[in-house]
């Protein structure tokens, strides 16, 4: 719904301010902006840029576009009265909804003061009395297995090693749909997961034909809209994905407005062009792990059985419901944590639904240790990782791998304006207009994918090198590893690590 | 040429090999006898002239994704029949139950007596594909719920009077953003549909296509088709195929 820019609600958090003195007047901030923040006013052969005002998100393009270094987003004075609770948020967002009778959307994952748990563990270090080993110099062992292994080397029970999904480091792609994101970006993150040995996920909006060719590294989403879902389809993937719940808005579905259903989106998807397409919440053949079997099952019986991954959203009794989801025959559960970024959700929702990753990946691995099925499925955790250390720490407390979705966005232009729903990104990744989504080029995307990848194996090597471990086996699920700091002892206890000190 | 296989006491998963193995011999007739609740029979099959016969009861998830045979149970279907159909024909003579047709997106399933709950949900078409249900009994609660597109016709064959689409307040057609629902001889209680949907009367290229699918159905069951053309029905579509465009606004400003 449109908001009349003279009602309050909808005055911009930021600005773009100009060096008069820097700015040569050409006007490239303008054409930049694809949310007409910047106004040129022209002044002989100069276009003098003026900010209105009204829309700056603080996305950057502008900053980083400006051949002279001449702009920087501010952030807008708003003096209030200072209070605890009538903060700007909290004044602006009921002046938002008074506006609209709305409910806000947002793109990104919950940035709420919620404990961030990563930054209270720390890893241990190798000192005197074992050695550290120099990943530079020494082999490192960072290949990860992902499916469903036997419970010991001679109880293979008919499966088989061909059936495994093999990472050359434990890092995913997370699931984002084309539709969510543009085919441009999707194919980036296609080539970039075959050149570095990983998966990339579809998501829920199927397979465009143009990545068919990248089928063979893709775990292919189906979820309660089944768009692009058909005979074909369950054949092409190296693994399929069945979409419970989601961590950036779990018990609530996907919505995909009608506007942004063209030609290219409507053929992926299989629904008219212009149609809404809707993901109710639940699977409504599912109201049971019984009827989650039946689907997992299905699956498998369609693709000749290739592995089947459940994602479930984390949640309060998510160990119970994990447990239910290896016992239904998932081969994989991707858990996705609080932090877990979208393309699109209630605010309401993201920043306030949920479980943070940390606990939820600590008491799922427990509990499948617990009941003896933890190697009947392998745990790719998600939601919330900027940095490899913090992927280090997931795996040290259980995951196979992680999920990397907000960190491959950035890594591609965002500066996390999260306005991805608007179709407006001027970064051109969370767009599907024919003009804007140009402005990402596939190369130069799937290199600096490639070398953030890069970067994060060489500083994952260097955790496990400092800590003497040279197989990422022998760091997964090894809680010894790890201190945390400034815990309760409820805290230390879910997260089964010691504190500090100990 | 027929193969028949005696699928009494033979594992889901084995007897769905078998009848893989049967394809690619190139048999395309092939019977199911005995069958006693094996799961995901047909699922996934793309041989568009095959016509697989089940004699027995199926277990769930018959004709999953499938994309072309024709598949004819000689007996009660049990729950998610159709789930994810693509193309080809599913016929059952006898009842079907809850969840059939989910997410179907093309062919056709007729089903000669009651179903249970939840059919047709998210039912939905692409340019030439339509899917098609025809019930020929009576339908649960939940009936076409987040439909998108298709045809769902409940013939109410034996005219009952009460339950026809279910009972609870709300629950027929909630959410429909797509396709139409025909109901015949019985008086929709306004309470039935959800939001979203509208009643309405058919047109007359509406009668004509529920005619011939009508035809198509007694063809499929011998029955004589004219006592079920001579009924009334009545037609349930969306109320406007952007129920929920009001709903959301954005939390930051994007336009200006």
């Amino acid at each position: 719904m449109k908001i009349r820019p003279e009602q309050p609600g909808l005055r911009s958090l930021y600005r773009p301010v100009f060096d008069r003195a820097l700015c040569i007047g050409c006007g490239d901030c303008a054409s930049q902006c694809t949310f007409n923040e910047i106004r040129l006013d022209s002044r002989k052969d100069k276009k003098i840029p003026q900010a209105t005002g009204k829309t700056c998100g603080a996305c950057q393009r502008c900053a980083v576009f400006c051949p002279r270094g001449a702009i920087y987003i501010e952030k807008r004075p708003l003096t209030l009265h200072p209070h605890a609770i009538w903060n700007e948020a909290a004044v602006m967002h009921v002046h938002l909804q008074s506006a609209s009778g709305a409910v806000p959307l947002t793109g990104f994952g919950a940035g709420t003061t919620i404990p961030t748990y990563w930054e209270r563990i720390l890893f241990n270090a190798c000192q005197v009395t074992n050695p550290a080993i120099d990943p530079q110099r020494e082999p490192m062992e960072t290949i990860t297995y992902l499916g469903r292994k036997p419970a010991s080397l001679k109880k293979a029970d008919g499966l088989k090693a061909d059936q495994l999904l093999r990472l050359s480091l434990p890092l995913v792609f997370a699931p984002m749909s084309y539709g969510s994101i543009n085919l441009r970006l999707q194919k980036a993150f296609a080539i970039t997961a075959r050149k570095k040995g990983i998966l990339w996920y579809s998501g829920e909006g199927g397979l465009h034909e143009e990545l068919n060719d990248y089928s063979d590294c893709a775990v292919l989403q189906i979820a309660s809209g089944r768009f692009g879902v058909d005979p074909d389809y369950l054949t092409k993937a190296r693994a399929y994905q069945i979409k419970i719940g989601q961590g950036a808005k779990p018990g609530i579905g996907g919505h995909l407005p009608g506007e942004k259903v063209l030609d290219g989106v409507s053929r992926t998807r299989m629904i008219p062009i212009g149609s809404d397409a809707i993901s109710p919440a639940p699977q409504h053949d599912i109201y049971s792990i019984e009827d989650l079997r039946l689907l997992i099952n299905a699956v498998k019986e369609a693709s000749g059985y290739k592995p089947v991954c459940v994602k479930i959203a984390a949640v309060h009794n998510v160990a119970s419901i994990a447990t239910g989801v290896v016992h239904a025959g998932a081969d994989m559960v991707y858990l996705d944590g609080y932090r877990a970024g979208t393309g699109a959700t209630p605010v309401i929702v993201r920043d306030n639904v949920g479980i943070p990753t940390e606990l939820a990946l600590a008491a799922v691995d427990q509990r499948l240790r617990d009941e003896g099925i933890r190697h009947k499925a392998s745990l790719v955790v998600a939601g919330g990782f900027s940095n490899s250390a913090d992927v280090m720490k997931a795996i040290a407390l259980g995951a196979d791998a992680v999920a990397i979705g907000t960190a491959f966005l950035v890594s591609c232009g965002c500066y996390g304006c999260q306005r991805c729903q608007s179709g407006k990104c001027a970064w051109g990744l969370t767009t599907n207009d024919p003009v804007i989504s140009k402005r990402l080029e596939v190369e130069w995307a799937v290199e600096r994918l490639s070398n953030l990848i890069e970067a994060w194996h060489h500083e994952m090597k260097e955790v496990m090198g400092l800590n003497g471990i040279y197989d990422i086996g022998s760091f997964r699920g090894n809680r010894l590893l790890l201190r945390g700091v400034g815990l309760s002892a409820k805290e230390l206890e879910i997260l089964g690590i010691k504190h500090a000190g100990e | 040429m027929t193969a028949i296989i005696e699928s009494k006491g033979i594992d889901y998963r084995k007897l769905n090999e078998m009848v893989r193995v049967l394809l690619s011999q190139g048999e395309r007739h092939i019977i199911l006898k005995g069958v006693r609740g094996q799961r995901y029979i047909a699922a996934g099959l793309t041989e568009g002239d095959l016509l697989l016969e089940v004699e027995g009861v199926p277990g769930e998830d018959l004709a999953f994704c499938l994309g072309g045979p024709q598949v004819i149970v000689h007996g009660h279907g049990q729950n998610a029949i159709a789930n994810t159909m693509d193309s080809g024909t599913v016929v059952v003579h006898g009842m079907g139950g809850d969840a059939l047709a989910y997410g179907m997106r093309g062919g056709r399933l007729f089903i000669r007596d009651n179903v249970g709950y939840r059919v047709g949900i998210h039912m939905k078409e692409y340019r030439e594909m339509k899917p098609t249900v025809v019930i020929g009994g009576t339908a649960g609660d939940f009936l076409g719920e987040y439909m998108a597109g298709g045809t769902l016709i409940v013939l109410n064959r034996q005219n009952e009077q009460a339950s026809v689409c279910g009972q609870a307040e709300k629950t027929l057609a909630t959410g429909i953003h797509g396709g139409e629902i025909y109901i015949f001889n019985y008086d929709v209680p306004a309470y039935l549909p959800g939001i979203g949907a509208r009643l309405l009367s058919p047109s007359r290229e509406d009668e004509e296509r529920v005619r011939r699918l009508t035809e198509e159905y007694c063809a499929h069951f011998g029955f004589d088709p004219a006592p079920f053309i001579e009924r009334e029905f009545v037609k349930i579509i969306p109320s406007d195929s952007r129920p929920f465009h009001k709903f959301y606004c954005f939390a930051y400003p994007v336009d200006s």
